[in-house]
């Protein structure tokens, strides 16, 4: 991406702005754990587009092998549509692979709840779906 | 002569077939491009800030036309934040060259209008009413709609879905008009711009929207920038990068005037003053605020129906815990 105004101050101000949610209807540290956020990779198996907000379903095995199902949320759909990722992207690409950075619950939340900052469909295109609490930029992402 | 024509011909249609044939892989190419595996989706690498895009449309009566689909800050489409983006894209004013103030209020302001805590840390989907719900777009970044008629402005937001409806004909307010949360308006045309009055905006809804007080004193409770001071709600980002943001709630003497400039075809500000005897020890002036006109034509007004899908007993459960955590502490 060519930036207009290179350098560290622009860069440090662009990061601040790119905490800003959208559409947030809630308080993320009030839900959801920014510090414990992980790369998942599984299988797409749910998705619950509505307002205030979409949600993914994907299948996961972990290391111990268990077989476990994450619920992950993500922005609204008028946001995720007009920044490039639709209903119809979610849905041609159920059942097949999928990647995310997710951040779960604050201890003592619902196992396996959390949001989906960025995801990977099977596609293999990047899509931001969160709000990036992490400051994350996309060559920061290992998927 | 024969041959000639013959070759000529198979030249001319050899060489269609060829462009034609380049015309397809380019194409091919450039929706393989735009579809590469790995990239990121969206065009944030194509924002930019929009040129004037031309003179401002004008309605048959010579006043301009605002009719159209309006985002915040300079891009003319909605924004993900997410993807580092120039802050001079998003931002709705620049602070150096069009400072706002921040609102005074008067000394000893009874409690009940200090800075409102929400009434919980559960998602929310309230309506903000007059001015808030334009204020607000910058950080929820949905689009305002204008369909400007004969003797009336319908004002449409996406998020949270709200019809407004400005009446442009030269009446004058009701005698004594029902609160409502967007109140009631009635506007004229000062030159190119429309200045709308509210009055009878409901004491139930409060001023809220970055840059609103900017921890506008210091002395109230909860006063500054903190999601905390919103009830964990929206922007924060935002809020800290462009000078912070607060809410307070008003009285029932509050007096919102409006104008709405269109000032080229892809550009259109927002200026809003908000008088209140009762809270404000002076008149609070936002800085105008920049709009700009929706360029991709299959962006189309979407429902933002809020289905409150968001948990909110967990949400209240992991609040309560973790001020009772801090209780502890």
């Amino acid at each position: 991406m060519r930036r207009t105004l290179p350098g560290v101050f622009t860069l440090l101000v662009a990061l601040l702005i790119a905490t800003a949610p959208a559409i947030a209807h809630h308080g993320f540290s009030v839900e959801f754990d920014k510090d414990k956020c992980m790369d998942l990779k599984g299988t797409l198996s749910g998705l619950n587009w509505e307002n205030p907000h979409a949600y993914l379903d994907m299948d996961v095995k972990e290391g111990t092998g268990k077989a476990v199902t994450w619920h992950l949320e993500m922005i609204t759909p008028n946001a995720l549509k007009r920044n490039g990722t639709s209903r119809q992207d979610f849905l041609s690409q159920m059942g097949k692979a999928v990647n995310a950075r997710a951040c779960p619950t604050k201890a003592g939340g619902t196992p396996y709840r959390g949001t989906a900052e960025f995801i990977k469909l099977a596609d293999g295109q990047l899509r931001v779906t969160g709000q990036n609490v992490e400051n994350l930029t996309p060559p920061q992402l290992h998927f | 002569m024969t041959g000639l024509k013959r070759r000529l011909r198979s030249g001319i249609v050899g060489g269609i077939v060829l462009a034609a044939l380049c015309m397809t892989f380019t194409v091919v190419f450039a929706q393989n491009s735009a579809q590469a595996p790995g990239q990121m989706v969206g065009g944030f690498d194509k924002v930019k800030i929009l040129p004037p895009g031309g003179p401002v449309p004008r309605t048959a009566d010579g006043h301009p036309d605002l009719t159209g689909r309006w985002h915040t800050g300079s891009a003319g489409r909605m924004l993900q934040f997410a993807y580092p983006i120039d802050p001079a894209i998003i931002r709705q004013f620049d602070p150096v060259a069009t400072p706002e103030e921040r609102a005074v209020f008067k000394p000893g302001l009874p409690a009940k209008y200090r800075r409102p805590q929400s009434p919980t840390a559960a998602g929310e989907c309230d309506q903000p009413g007059t001015p808030s719900t334009v204020l607000e777009q910058i950080n929820q970044h949905a689009p305002m709609e204008l369909v400007q008629l004969p003797g009336k402005l319908w004002m449409m937001f996406e998020y949270p879905m709200d019809i407004r409806l400005v009446h442009t004909d030269g009446r004058a307010h009701p005698k004594d008009p029902d609160p409502s949360f967007n109140g009631d308006s009635t506007a004229h045309w000062e030159g190119d711009t429309l200045v709308i009055d509210v009055i009878a905006i409901d004491e139930r809804v409060r001023n809220q929207g970055p840059f609103l007080s900017r921890t506008s004193n210091p002395t109230l409770p909860g006063g500054g920038d903190t999601p905390q001071a919103r009830g964990g709600q929206a922007g924060q980002g935002a809020q800290a990068a462009q000078g912070g943001g607060g809410a307070w709630w008003h009285s029932d003497k509050e007096h919102v005037i409006e104008r709405i400039t269109r000032t080229s075809k892809n550009y259109l500000t927002y200026q809003v003053t908000i008088e209140d005897p009762v809270v404000l020890a002076k008149p609070w002036k936002s800085a105008p605020r920049i709009w700009t006109l929706s360029q991709d034509p299959n962006d189309e007004w979407t429902e933002v129906f809020c289905t409150l899908n968001e948990e909110p007993a967990e949400i209240q459960r992991l609040n309560a815990a973790t001020k009772a955590k801090a209780a502890v502490k």
